[in-house]
């Protein structure tokens, strides 16, 4: 194991990350068969949200914060070619996060913290959940800090080159997730823990959701950026062609930075106390963060086009079926892009203003972002791993068939299971609920959908363990990998000289924090002059 | 891999990637679509709010 590279480092990010997913999936499958209705045995509302709770944060904050950390770790320190910034910080950042796991674990696990994994007063955990999820983000900024050292150190000591996209990439992301997380930490800082910990009797709820809308949207694309990153520079070289554009991922991370985060009130359409100009303002920069996803899907697709084509595809579509499918990357890519593709179509429909009226509160936004998380971007973390596994660990995959038939059985789970969950939404069944008490013809017309979504998850099951005993059998395999090298696609055009703009982070950084101010700017400060009927907005 | 020459290599390095061009409108054209049958189709079917 190359130190030099943070392998361990790596390594261990991505196992906590992967160990919290193997339990998450466990307890999806319980949640699913629970809330059917096929098995009264096992019903137990309070099980049920306890289950629901920890499911979403082993996945929506332990596996993603831990793969986000990890790929970091190794992509800055091969694609710069330097060790990591200050190490023991970079590790006393992991056991950190670990801790906070850890200290959140207890009331989770003890249904004392049966919140829905969300932020959204009156709803109240234990402190000890907010206390562990604290520490969790506080962790990450330590991970933001190393990134945008590592690279501030790498232009100091290479002035006028062009940082390497996949660091440029991921310094973007950890940019947008330092200032999207501010968010949610003060609301947890100065509204949830003294709230929960008996300071103040009672906050001010309104606040407390537009600080957690101001999170809320960007942590998924805090989520995508690897899987969008192992697109740009990796699957073009993996696919065996090259990057179509390296200054089109630029655009896209830029892009990615600076309208990700000023959009939350689309989770805010049916709330109260924001004003319906204030939601068509974000409702515009909702759509307008689909541009750089379009961007990446043109230029991947494009650079997969030409690799297709040197490798003798001819005609419109027939260098599809010339690229190398039996590469996980590829085929987790191609997949990937297919559940984006359908993913990103409900994804228009809950961002627009009138019609998200069609969907609130229904199991069609559930089904939605297990479609656009647990599909693309989980399984191209899969590919991340399948493809990083044997140069961090020195051994050869233990099976590439195994994995593809990994990558295949999840792709076939997610679209059994979050298909008929859309359609349960159109039919009316409401989201965060543990049973189905309804009326008779309601609950009859749901049945088979129900069914349906427990094959699905039984098949994400036997997936995610087979992906568990792929990387857990690649550690002792006998054959060592010949490649340790992590080789970083070329781009199609060399570059000669980079912008300024497309080369760091000085301006979107202050464009972001004047949108900010803009898109949030009143609608916080209201609460503040307004008349507040005995809450108290702030606790402090 | 196909075995390619130099000159074949550079042509396809340097021509446009129609097939992702038919893709993406493809895809454009589907969302529109979906998009246009929830709105026309499920959305306004629905009615005013009583």
């Amino acid at each position: 194991m190359n130190d030099d590279k943070a392998a361990g480092l790596a390594l261990a990010s991505m196992w906590v990350g992967f160990i919290a997913f193997l339990a998450a999936v466990v307890l999806g499958v319980y949640q699913v068969a629970e809330r059917s209705g096929t098995f009264p045995a096992i019903e137990s509302p309070e099980l049920y949200f306890a289950s629901v709770s920890t499911h979403g944060v082993l996945m929506a904050f332990v596996l993603t914060t831990f793969l986000v950390m990890g790929f970091g770790y190794y992509t800055a320190t091969t694609s710069l070619g330097q060790k990591v910034w200050n190490k023991p910080l970079a590790w006393f950042g992991f056991w950190l996060s670990v801790a906070g796991v850890l200290t959140a674990a207890v009331p989770l696990l003890t249904g004392h913290a049966s919140v829905l994994y969300t932020f959204y007063p009156p709803l109240k955990a234990h402190p000890a959940f907010y206390i562990g999820a604290t520490l969790l983000v506080v962790g990450s900024w330590i991970w933001c800090l190393e990134m945008i050292m590592m690279m501030a150190v790498w232009k100091r000591a290479h002035p006028g080159e062009t940082v390497p996209l996949a660091m440029y990439g991921t310094v973007a992301n950890a940019i947008m997730w330092v200032i999207t997380s501010l968010g949610v930490a003060s609301e947890v800082l100065f509204q949830l823990i003294p709230w929960s910990l008996g300071l103040i009797e009672t906050v001010d709820v309104g606040l407390a959701r537009t600080l957690f809308s101001w999170t809320l949207h960007a942590i998924v694309y805090f989520w995508l950026f690897p899987a969008y990153i192992a697109m740009y520079t990796l699957l073009p070289k993996a696919a065996g062609g090259r990057l179509f554009s390296d200054q089109m991922g630029r655009v896209a991370f830029i892009m990615l930075l600076v309208f990700s985060v000023p959009i939350g009130f689309h989770h805010l359409y049916m709330d109260p106390f924001q004003a319906a100009g204030w939601k068509f303002l974000h409702m515009t920069g909702t759509f307008m963060v689909a541009v750089p996803t379009l961007i990446t899907g043109f230029t991947i697709i494009a650079s997969l086009e030409i690799a297709g084509r040197l490798r003798g595809g001819k005609g419109l579509f027939g260098w599809i079926g010339a690229l190398p499918w039996s590469n996980p990357m590829v085929t987790a890519a191609g997949l990937g892009f297919l559940m984006l593709a359908v993913g990103g179509f409900g994804g228009m429909i809950n961002a627009s203003y009138a019609m998200n009226a069609m969907v609130h509160n229904t199991q069609w936004v559930t089904g939605h972002f297990h479609l656009i998380f647990g599909g693309t971007v989980v399984i191209m973390y899969f590919a991340i791993a399948y493809h990083l596994w044997p140069k961090m660990t020195g051994r050869q995959l233990q099976s590439n068939g195994m994995a593809l038939t990994q990558l295949w059985l999840w792709f076939i789970g997610i679209l059994v299971l979050t298909l008929p969950w859309h359609q349960l939404g159109l039919d009316g069944q409401p989201r965060r609920i543990s049973s189905t008490p309804y009326d008779a013809s309601l609950v009859e017309m749901w049945q088979p959908n129900e069914v349906a979504m427990i094959v699905g998850g039984v098949i994400l099951l036997i997936s995610a363990l087979m992906l568990i005993l792929v990387l857990v059998k690649t550690h002792g395999n006998a054959q060592a990998e010949s490649n340790l090298e992590l080789e970083y696609a070329e781009p199609l055009h060399s570059i000669l000289r980079m912008p300024r703009l497309m080369n760091g982070f000085g301006f979107w950084t202050l464009l972001v924090v004047v949108y900010m101010i803009a898109s949030y700017g009143y609608p916080i400060a209201q609460f503040f002059l307004m008349e507040t009927h005995g809450t108290v907005p702030w606790s402090i | 891999m196909n075995q390619l020459s130099p000159e074949e290599e550079q042509k396809i390095l340097n021509s446009l990637p129609w097939g992702t061009f038919a893709l993406m409108l493809l895809i454009s054209a589907l969302m529109f679509a979906g998009w246009a049958f929830m709105f026309f189709g499920m959305f306004l079917e629905h009615g005013p709010v009583n």
